[in-house]
């Protein structure tokens, strides 16, 4: 069956409101049927698309996250980044990124961070006397560095689909999630040099600083133990995600707030996200295969050796098909579509794959802050009920900034590639 | 007739309540067994043999039986900002084709699992000496059963003209 029909029914369907894994297992189906292929294949693919060690990680990180809002551990790591950066022009617009950053060394999840760290910020910000939808616009971009910073439930999902080590994806987010960090504190400095957006705060005294160390060490220690234990070879990146597990519990128990009903709230949310997610990936197993059958990646190379001459042009078109499709599709679906594909034109034109994991998710968490399907950009708005216009405009200096920390990611791949290949290597 | 509907949706809601629980414990499970992993191959030197596979089979669980219960929820993504071209009536008309498609689908792969069944309950998989048919087939077959009962709930309330029940909570 021609393939732009393919695309066609899928989109159709996707209108009609099917939800996504369905969608595909339909338009799978049209397909084998369309070209007389054993539909025995359907039930098998799926079946055993998610027996996979490496898959492991997600739900516990995915638990992690929920354990981190539900247990206290976000109004700590929010406390140690106030005192931290608050008196600098953008006070709680560079808290709100740092905050961020360090939960990211937690979670491998953006909705975690803009649902839970980011109702945290969104209210002091707002309380701080913040124009809301600029405090909304700042949780939303800074929410887009959990999964670029290890954890990363999408590098996972990215080295299951590539093959390729975790760790090693995991290290060469490391440097990117950084200068995004630091991007993102520049156009808030920027933003708020005025000081009628940004109410001056003042430098936290040595007694406040003191006490918000002493809350958040505990904290601030599971990136070290995390990224430590998987280098060191203590455990493997899916054993990481059970130990940052236990070590959250461990310090959110010593919290005189937590209870059993907490504890059931974050592994019942856990339960919902995980299969959710994993539930597409099981059916990417049959749609994968069938873009394989139809020669999708030849077709997409011969299209592109038409006009790239150069790693950059692929690389850009890369980003465009990316962003494009980010649009239009959740992160999770739009990386099982791509990435086979993608992983063709890189082994042709010489993209070190972890190159391109990397520029993946950080495109795909672009898409993941625009309209018209966003998850990041809902969790947002159903946090502040602010309409989706009125974000996205607050959004457009924070886009221009993560598309500008995509570019230098892709065009100068040492960024990514530095440390892996430093760490690895040796 | 209302009764009827209004009880078989009693059915239905403890079916996904248990589907819930179930996938509940699958977390439960994953994190203890890899957490016993871990421990005892660092903590007391003494590796766990069947703990990958349990956590890896949990996860395959989870993952199935999860998205029965989140079905029931009307949870699983959907690209839902084009919802508003639509009037009510085709988009009650759309919601119907949807159901009755998706049963149909399911259908198809419960018919599937059965024609293989007698095979895959020959092969045993991995350490733990279960068969495929268990590890991989019986939780698909579970969920697929699952949701198309609550495909046929769906349908109900819509031809009764009422709205699917929204949001229902996971547990």
């Amino acid at each position: 069956m021609d393939l732009l029909w393919l695309c066609v029914l899928f989109i159709t369907l996707l209108v009609m409101r099917f939800p996504i894994a369905y969608a595909m297992i339909l338009t799978s189906l049209v397909s084998l049927w369309a070209d007389e292929l054993p539909i025995l294949n359907l039930s098998q693919k799926i079946a055993s698309g998610v027996d996979s060690f490496p898959l492991l990680a997600i739900p516990l990180f995915i638990l992690a996250g929920n354990l981190m809002n539900t247990l206290g551990v976000t109004e700590r790591i929010f406390g140690l980044a106030n005192v931290l950066v608050r008196h600098i022009s953008g006070g709680l617009g560079h808290v709100n990124v740092l905050a961020s950053l360090i939960f990211a060394g937690m979670s491998g999840s953006s909705i975690a961070d803009a649902g839970g760290l980011g109702a945290v910020e969104i209210k002091a910000m707002n309380e701080a006397g913040y124009p809301p939808a600029f405090s909304a616009a700042v949780t939303a971009a800074s929410a887009t560095i959990g999964p670029v910073v290890p954890p990363s439930i999408a590098m996972v999902i990215y080295a299951f689909i590539a093959q390729e080590s975790v760790a090693a994806l995991f290290l060469a987010g490391l440097i990117p999630g950084l200068l995004m960090a630091a991007l993102l504190m520049t156009i808030i400095m920027f933003l708020c040099r005025s000081g009628s957006t940004a109410p001056s705060m003042p430098r936290a005294t040595m007694t406040e600083t003191r006490h918000a160390i002493r809350r958040a060490v505990w904290p601030l220690l599971a990136p070290i133990i995390l990224v430590g234990g998987i280098l060191f070879g203590i455990f493997t990146p899916t054993e990481a995600g059970v130990v940052v597990v236990f070590y959250v519990l461990l310090i959110g128990s010593t919290d005189a707030r937590f209870t059993a009903t907490d504890l059931a709230c974050a592994i019942r949310d856990t339960a919902r996200t995980t299969s959710a997610t994993l539930f597409i990936i099981a059916i990417s197993m049959i749609f994968g295969w069938i873009v394989v059958v139809k020669d999708v990646p030849d077709l997409i190379l011969t299209f592109v050796s038409g006009f790239a001459d150069s790693q950059t042009t692929v690389m850009l078109f890369i980003i465009v098909t990316m962003l494009a499709i980010g649009m239009f599709l959740e992160g999770i679906p739009a990386q099982l579509i791509t990435v086979p594909t993608f992983l063709v034109l890189a082994a042709q034109y010489n993209i070190d794959p972890i190159h391109l994991g990397v520029v993946v998710v950080l495109t795909i968490m672009i898409g993941s802050l625009t309209p018209p399907v966003g998850l990041v950009l809902y969790t947002v708005m159903a946090t502040t009920n602010i309409r989706m216009i009125t974000l996205v405009k607050a959004l457009w200096p924070f886009y221009l900034v993560l598309l500008t920390a995509t570019l230098l990611v892709a065009l100068i791949p040492s960024i990514a590639l530095w440390l892996p290949t430093l760490v690895l290597n040796n | 007739m209302n009764k009827c509907i209004e009880s078989y949706s009693s059915i239905c809601q403890i079916i996904a309540t248990g589907l819930r629980y179930l996938a509940f414990l699958t977390v439960v499970l994953i994190v203890l067994s890899l957490g016993a992993q871990v421990c005892f191959r660092y903590l007391l030197q003494l590796p766990l043999e069947h703990t990958d596979e349990l956590a890896q089979t949990s996860l395959v669980w989870l993952t199935f039986i999860g998205a029965a219960a989140l079905y029931h929820e009307r949870g699983h993504i959907t690209v839902d900002c084009l919802s508003d071209l639509f009037s009510e009536q085709i988009s009650r008309y759309l919601a119907i084709t949807v159901e009755v498609t998706i049963a149909f689908i399911l259908c198809l792969i419960i018919v599937q699992i059965f024609e293989t069944q007698s095979v895959m309950q020959r092969v045993t998989y991995g350490t733990l000496g279960l068969s495929k048919f268990a590890l991989h087939f019986l939780p698909l077959l579970i969920s697929c059963l699952a949701t198309v009962l609550f495909n046929i709930e769906a349908i109900l309330f819509l031809l009764r003209n009422d709205a699917i029940p929204a949001n229902r909570r996971f547990i």
